[in-house]
This record gives C-alpha cells, structure tokens and sequence, in this order.
C-alpha cells in the first residue's frame, strides 16, 4: 500500500495547504456543530413545553356536574389519554338528608360539609396532627366545625334518603389554611373531611337534612387530563365533545394562554437555527468542493511527475481521496469535539443526532475527490513538465 | 531495442494541420548514448515525448524491443522499461531527495529501503546527508543528479532526458554528461537525450538530426 505512505507524505509535506483548508473547514463544523446543539436544546425546550402543556387539558363540565367515576372510566379508557389528575378534586357534599355522628352521637353543623377525595395528599402536607388518610375508612379533618374532634374519632356520614351510610376514622388534623390550600379555594365554609380518592366514592351523606347532588370523584372544572401526545389534542377534544353524558355536555380546552405564546417563539427560534444549520451546512459542502478542486488543481504538475514515474491511475485516486477525506474527516471531528464542548459547558444533554450528516458529507467528499482525481489524472497535460515549447 | 517506424506526429490549430515529425524511421540500440538535435520547433521534445508514451503518434509505429509501445502497459513501462530526465528535474517537492528515489523504486517493485535509494543516489555523487534534506533546498546540479537516481531506479533499459543540462553551469554539465556516457557504455543502456547543447550532442555516439 505505497499509495498510503504516499498519502501521508503528501500531507506532510503540502501541510500548510491542508491547514488552511482544515482549519477553514473547522471553523464551518464547529459553527454548524455548535448551532446544532443549540437547535436540539431549542427542539427539547419546544417538545418540553409541548409536553408540559400541550398535552394537558381541562375538562369544562358545562353542566356543572361532578365528574362521575363512569365518566372518569371513560375517559381513562380513551386512547389519547395518559393520565387523569385529581389535585384539586373537592365533592362538594350538600347537607340534605345527611345526619353526621361523631364516636356514635349525633352531632349537628352549622353549616354545609365539605367531603374531599383525595387521589393522593402531597407528602408535606402539614398536619396540626397525626398522618394523612392511607385507607378508604381514614380521613383527615379541618376541626373548625368539629372543636371536639380528637384522633382515633369515628365520623359517620348518613343519608337517610338512601340509606346509606359511610363511617371514617379520624387519623389526622388540618388547620383551616392547609385545608384551603389543598381545596385552592377559601370559598366555601362549614366542616371539611378529607377521606382517600375510594373513601369519597363511597360516600352518600347528608349533614344537615339536604340533598346530595351526586356522588363522583370531584368537579369537572378540577379534572385535569394529561393526553399521551400532544399531537392527539384535537382528536381528544373530538372524542370529549362527543361522549354521551345524558342531560349534559362536556368540553376539553387547553387552558394555557401562554403555552401558544412560547410555543411561537419557540418556533421562530426553531426556523432561524435550522436556517443557520442549511447554510452552515452548505458552507461546509462549499468548503470540502474548494479543498477538493482547488488542491486538485494545485497538484496538476505533480500528477504528470506521477504518471511519468508509473504511478498508476487507482494508487493515485486512492491517496488524494485518502488526503482530502483525512483533512475533512479531521476538521468535521474537531467540528464535532467543539459542539460536545459547547454542551458540556452549557449543561445540555448529549444527542448525536445532527452528527449523522457528517459521515453523509465525507462520503461527498470522497466521491468527489475520486471524480475530480481521476479526471486530473486523464486530462492533465503532460506539457506541464515541459519549460518550454511544447511541440519543440 | 527501440524502432521508430515512419513516425508522424502534428497538431492541429485553428483547423490548420502543423506538422512537427514527418514519417522518421531510427532505430535506438542498448549501449550507446543518442544525442536529438535540431533548432528549435523542431520535435525533439516530442519525440522524447513519443517514446515515453506521453503522446502518441499520428501514423507509423514505435517498436520497443519487437512491441508496439501502444499495445504496452504505459505504467509497467514508465516504471520499469524507461526513465525520464526533464530539463527542469521534475522532483516531487514534498519529498526529500531520498524519497523521491524510494517512490520509483517502489513503483518499479524493487526493494525500496532507505539503504537502496541511499545507494542509487551515491552512484551519481549525491551523499547521504543531501539525500535527506528537501530537494527544494537542492541547487540545480544536485537536483538533476537527484533526477537520474530517480530514473534509474526501476533499472530501465533506456535513458530519456530532455535538456537535461540545460539549467546548469559548465562544471555540472559536464559532471551529467559523463554520467550519463558511464550509463550508455558500463551499464549498457540505451540513452537519448534531446538537447541544445553542442558539449552534450558531441560527447554522444550518434546525432539523430530532426
């Protein structure tokens, strides 16, 4: 493989010509790296974003009734939808017909009750006393209307229409402000007795000689869908808009004002790198023609002394290819190394997505170095070694 | 060894035929050293150019050894059955002198150490510390000595230089002169060398007039 020893020589000795090109070269691919990065953190922060609220909905019940569980099954059985949260998911419990009792005796309230099920308490919610509700006969109270309540209390919600009865064991208590935070409103009053998510199906009660509407997991407006791509948001809001709910209608809106904002600027932002990147990129294709052609051309004398040796035409084609692909390939690494550095020191992670073009450019780069190689190798004039006349 | 058969070779200009060789016929033997002379424009660069098989002529033949040169591997040829000395020695620049002998070494597939090439250099009066340094650093005498090295690398049977004094002061003429007198009639080589110079087309044992 003399040709390779030949290649190497070569490149040692027209080092200052394969410099200037590599460093040329460098300088594209380290830009194009380095936007590259900045794209994919771009594309990350917009995929982010889409995720974040793209594929959050909140159903609007325009009936104003509570989201029942066969509604919750439902939608949990749709195919757009991941997930279904219930942070915020208040039963409101009217006082009609509900007799409430405490350890067994009667007890009667000034004002409405409050039952809230809870998918799950945050774990730092704080407790004036005891632990949050694990079971679906615990819950956890805002003592304000029940002064007397201890822990290890027994609470039964009775309704006497239905005859139907839920009892609970006290294991905590709230104070009113935690008791508000959880509920995100301060507009309700009366007693408030937080059970587990299967604890507030169950209840049908009445504190005060009223009716309960329904019984359900919370209100519609609390409900929050998470879909499992946010490209599945209008096929979602079809599948919403036509479920069959009786007497009543629900839709789904994505609440969030400044999602479309961010995702415009996003956007703009995504155009403008991928504009830079193409133009970048064709620098980069511009940059490995010029190394190719121009060191080609620069080389024309050198292919006659070649081919006046016996130099034959593949040896030739395989160390200018070898020379020209080892300075691109050089330069689209250290082209490269600079992105990885640019993510390093900007904390983003690592993708090697863009990096996928270059191998495709050094394949170019080749073909073209043997094209123009192999046409150098026909075509030059062998009168280049001559000084003078040629036809002296 | 080397037969010219009614050669003709021209070209062609703004759709008009120059000819510059005209139906020769020589014939080159091994052992004697051939002087091409003749004025300027005359063809002696072609023919040179002819018989290294950078071009090829328009009629007529040329025989090397009973073959037709047309009919050979032009790279077997070049690297084994001919060297090429040009007046302006034709080095490659980015290898030193050594280098560029291991190359045609290489290419005639002989052994191709430093010590060969070292030892093919020696023979025209190049040593080894000039052998390493780059030809550009080089004075002309030293670069065509370089230049012969290189062209009898592959051991060819014949010696093809154009001008090859022509670039150098009186005491180096000379010095390739005799070389190239020692290659003709101690190595048995068939040398033709176009030239201007009348020292050179003297010293030659036959004057092919173009």
């Amino acid at each position: 493989m003399y040709w390779m020893k030949y290649a190497g020589k070569s490149l040692r000795g027209n080092w200052k010509s394969y410099l200037i090109f590599g460093v040329f070269l460098t300088i594209v691919f380290a830009a194009w790296s380095i936007v590259s990065v900045f794209s994919e953190k771009t594309q990350a922060s917009l995929e982010d974003l889409e995720r974040e609220y793209g594929q959050s909905y909140v159903l609007q019940d325009n009936g104003g009734t509570l989201l029942t569980k066969e509604l919750y099954e439902q939608l949990r059985d749709c195919p757009y939808v991941a997930d279904i949260e219930y942070r915020k998911c208040q039963h409101f419990v009217y006082p009609a017909n509900l007799t409430l009792a405490r350890n067994g005796a009667a007890i009667v309230l000034d004002d409405l009750l409050l039952v809230n099920g809870f998918a799950g308490f945050p774990e730092d919610t704080p407790l004036v006393s005891g632990v949050l509700p694990a079971q679906p006969d615990e819950c956890v109270v805002e003592s304000s209307q029940l002064p007397d309540c201890a822990l290890g209390d027994t609470l039964s919600v009775a309704d006497e229409a239905t005859h139907t009865a839920q009892t609970y064991r006290v294991v905590g208590l709230l104070d009113q402000d935690t008791c508000e935070t959880l509920l995100g409103s301060d507009a309700f009053s009366g007693a408030v007795l937080f059970t587990t998510l299967d604890g507030a199906l169950a209840l049908e009660a009445s504190g005060q000689t009223r009716t309960v509407i329904s019984p359900g997991f919370t209100q519609g407006l609390d409900a929050r869908v998470i879909l499992n791509d946010y490209h599945d948001g209008e096929a979602f809001r079809q599948y919403v808009q036509d479920l069959r709910l009786e007497d009543r209608s629900l839709s789904a809106l994505n609440p969030n004002e400044a999602y479309s904002n961010a995702l415009n600027q996003l956007d703009d932002m995504m155009r403008m790198t991928t504009l830079l990147q193409r133009a970048l990129m064709a620098a980069g294709v511009l940059a490995v023609l010029l190394l190719v052609f121009v060191r080609t051309n620069l080389r024309a004398k050198e292919i006659c002394i070649l081919v006046s040796m016996g130099f034959g035409c593949g040896p030739f084609l395989g160390a200018a290819t070898l020379e020209y692909t080892a300075t691109a390939g050089a330069a689209m690494l250290l082209g490269l190394l600079a992105g990885r550095v640019t993510e390093v020191v900007q904390g983003i992670p690592h993708t090697a997505q863009a990096g996928w073009y270059l191998p495709i450019l050094l394949l170019l780069c080749s073909v073209l170095s043997i094209c123009t190689a192999a046409w150098a190798y026909k075509h030059t004039p062998m009168r280049i070694l001559r000084r003078r006349n040629e036809h002296d | 060894m080397i037969e010219l058969q009614s050669v003709s070779y021209g070209y062609q200009q703004k759709h008009v035929y120059h000819p510059i060789l005209q139906d020769l016929s020589y014939q080159f033997d091994t052992g004697s050293c051939y002087a091409i002379s003749g004025p300027s424009g005359s063809g002696k660069t072609t023919l040179l150019s002819l018989l290294s098989g950078f071009d090829r002529p328009r009629s007529g033949k040329i025989l090397i050894d009973g073959a037709d040169l047309a009919t050979l591997d032009l790279n077997f040829y070049r690297a084994k059955t001919i060297g090429v000395i040009f007046q302006n020695y034709n080095l490659l620049s980015h290898l030193n002198a050594a280098e560029n002998v291991q190359l045609a070494l290489r290419l005639a597939s002989v052994p191709s150490s430093l010590e060969a090439a070292l030892a093919l250099l020696a023979e025209v009066g190049i040593g080894r510390e000039t052998a390493t340094r780059s030809v550009t650093a080089l004075s002309g005498g030293e670069q065509q000595r370089v230049a012969i090295a290189r062209a009898l690398a592959g051991g060819p049977k014949i010696i093809l230089a154009d001008e090859p004094t022509g670039n150098l002061d009186q005491e180096n003429q000379q010095t390739i002169i005799n070389i190239f007198l020692s290659l003709a009639h101690e190595q048995g080589k068939c040398v033709i060398i176009a030239s201007h110079a009348s020292e050179l087309v003297q010293s030659a044992d036959y004057v092919l007039e173009l």
